[in-house]
């Protein structure tokens, strides 16, 4: 086991005015882990990836590949192999499925020919979206969409991806098709922090797990040990 | 090249019409509104911003431009310059307040902002009051130096060029995906790297510089400006221009300048109103033609494709 993390926080805090959302929060990814934050709705979680991200203000320490990005502007961050996949996909509804990923890979914009493999890895990846490359993303179906929100993702080489409720709105058979692809895109060397609702798929793939509760974590462990029964009470409330 | 070529027609247009100055000086009014509206379609369709507050730079150019002229006796290309120039920072520091509003908020600080401006401009000495400027001579430089529309037409029709041929180029560059990012989700824009700051403040720097050159070219073409020529309405107007006409298109705003400039000219010999039609007008096209009156012009293409 490796000591060096590759992602590490230590006490992440946000706040929305007098309302904390994230109440000092410490945890860490490993190198080509995958890590799930779960909770109930308002638990913190969004707002801890934004934090991470550096779109939202946040106090604590932030250490990603041995710097200290507590205080890197949320532009800067991408170029540094920790990008963010946004809650709701956050695709740009005006632009071809080709220009989206285009805009995922402008942090390596100078390098045509990264760009030119990324994309034929993500169309092999995808191939629904290589279908549709000319079509406004705008007009893709809900799943659609999320492909290619991930896609857009993979475009930059992230080495920690984080992805913001990847299941929202999807059918469970595409749930199960978007996690297998979250699953091989781990396998290929990216590291992955999800943060879901669906605690039961992210488990499932997941190497460790944090559950989240009024901006703390109530429940962390590996998630082959976790017990069910212990996670559901958290998840209610209890 | 071929993409500039739908150009030459507009270099021919007035030739049949050099006996008629009146007419080509409406050609020539028609294009200073669609530098201007270029201007609000950057800021709106490209960038997603909103303002209201546009017939600020479009008096901040006229004015500048025409203080340096009548005032000073600067030649009018320095001063046509200066006006761009002096419009654009303003233009950046009107861009801060779009860091942290948007939508409808946006829309009120910018037209806070146009209304300050209008009324600054009335209590000065050296912008004349409320009264304006008289007398401000037509535009002329280098061998341009009568005062016949016609050289200004051609100004005028350089600029329009001008600023298609660079907003062709951007917007297929990397630039301008970032641009488009930054309207279809500021958010994901930002994850992926785009520095919101640079690219707020570079749109509404250029749609400033443009508004202003076109103020800079009013107040030469038309001879004399005062406050009242450029209030909320002329905002709206070129608000409306660009959607009238077809947002995020050049030729799409020259026709929306044509509707909304030349019409009123067109029907000034009939005895209705003109509010009435324009009104009228700006419903059916809405209605039925969504995207501005340059989805008319492509329907035939559409059609054969299918």
């Amino acid at each position: 086991m490796a000591t060096e993390h590759i992602l590490e926080v230590e006490n992440l805090v946000v706040k929305y005015g007098p309302i904390w959302a994230v109440n000092g929060t410490s945890f860490f990814v490993d190198d080509r882990e995958i890590v799930s934050i779960l909770g109930a709705n308002g638990a913190g979680k969004t707002s801890t990836l934004k934090a991470l991200s550096g779109l939202i203000a946040r106090d604590g320490k932030i250490t990603f590949l041995s710097k200290n990005i507590s205080k890197t502007d949320a532009h800067k961050i991408p170029y540094l192999g920790l990008t963010l996949c946004p809650e709701r996909r956050g695709i740009f509804p005006d632009m071809s499925v080709e220009d989206n990923l285009l805009m995922g890979a402008y942090t390596i914009r100078k390098n045509k020919k990264m760009i030119r493999q990324n994309t034929e890895k993500v169309y092999g990846l995808f191939e629904r979206l290589a279908e549709r490359r000319k079509q406004l993303s705008g007009t893709l179906s809900g799943g659609e969409q999320q492909m290619l929100a991930i896609g857009r993702a993979l475009m930059n080489e992230p080495k920690l991806l984080m992805l913001d409720e990847p299941s929202l709105g999807l059918s469970p058979k595409l749930v199960d098709f978007i996690f297998d692809s979250l699953k091989a895109i781990n396998k290929s060397g990216t590291a992955i922090l999800l943060v879901e609702q669906n605690a039961m798929v992210a488990t499932e793939i997941s190497n460790r797990i944090y559950v989240m509760q009024n901006g703390r974590f109530a429940l962390s462990g590996n998630a082959k040990e976790i017990d069910f029964q212990t996670l559901k009470m958290k998840y209610l409330g209890g | 090249m071929k993409k500039y070529l739908w150009f030459t027609p507009f270099v021919l247009v007035p030739l049949p019409f050099l006996g008629y100055p009146f007419l080509i000086s409406i050609f020539v009014l028609i294009g200073i509104y669609t530098i201007a509206a270029i201007g609000m379609d950057i800021l709106t369709t490209w960038a997603g911003q909103i303002s209201l507050g546009n017939a600020a730079f479009f008096a901040i150019g006229a004015y500048t431009s025409a203080i340096m002229i009548v005032n000073f006796h600067i030649p009018f290309l320095i001063a046509f310059l200066v006006s761009g120039f002096l419009s654009m920072l303003i233009g950046i520091l009107v861009g801060l307040p779009a860091l942290r509003v948007s939508g409808f908020y946006l829309a009120v600080v910018t037209m806070a902002f146009g209304i300050a401006i209008q009324q600054i401009i009335g209590v000065f000495q050296i912008t004349g009051g409320y009264n304006g400027i008289r007398n401000i001579p037509a535009p002329s430089f280098w061998i341009f130096k009568a005062s016949n529309p016609i050289y200004q037409y051609y100004i005028v029709l350089f600029i329009i060029f001008l600023a298609f041929v660079i907003i062709s180029r951007v917007s297929f560059s990397k630039s301008g995906l970032a641009l488009f990012a930054m309207r279809d989700s500021e958010i994901a824009a930002t994850a992926f790297g785009v520095n919101l700051l640079k690219y707020k403040l570079a749109a509404f720097a250029s749609s400033a510089a443009l508004t202003g050159f076109a103020g800079s070219l009013y107040a030469s073409a038309i001879g004399f400006i005062s406050p009242s020529q450029f209030d909320l309405t002329l905002s709206l107007d070129l608000l409306a221009i660009v959607i009238v006409g077809g947002a995020g298109s050049v030729i799409g705003v020259m026709i929306g300048a044509a509707f909304f400039v030349g019409l009123p000219f067109l029907l000034s010999g009939y005895n209705f109103s003109i509010t009435i039609i324009q009104g009228i007008a700006l419903i059916l096209i809405l209605l039925f033609l969504p995207k501005g009156l340059v989805q008319a012009f492509k329907i035939g293409k559409v059609r054969k494709k299918a």
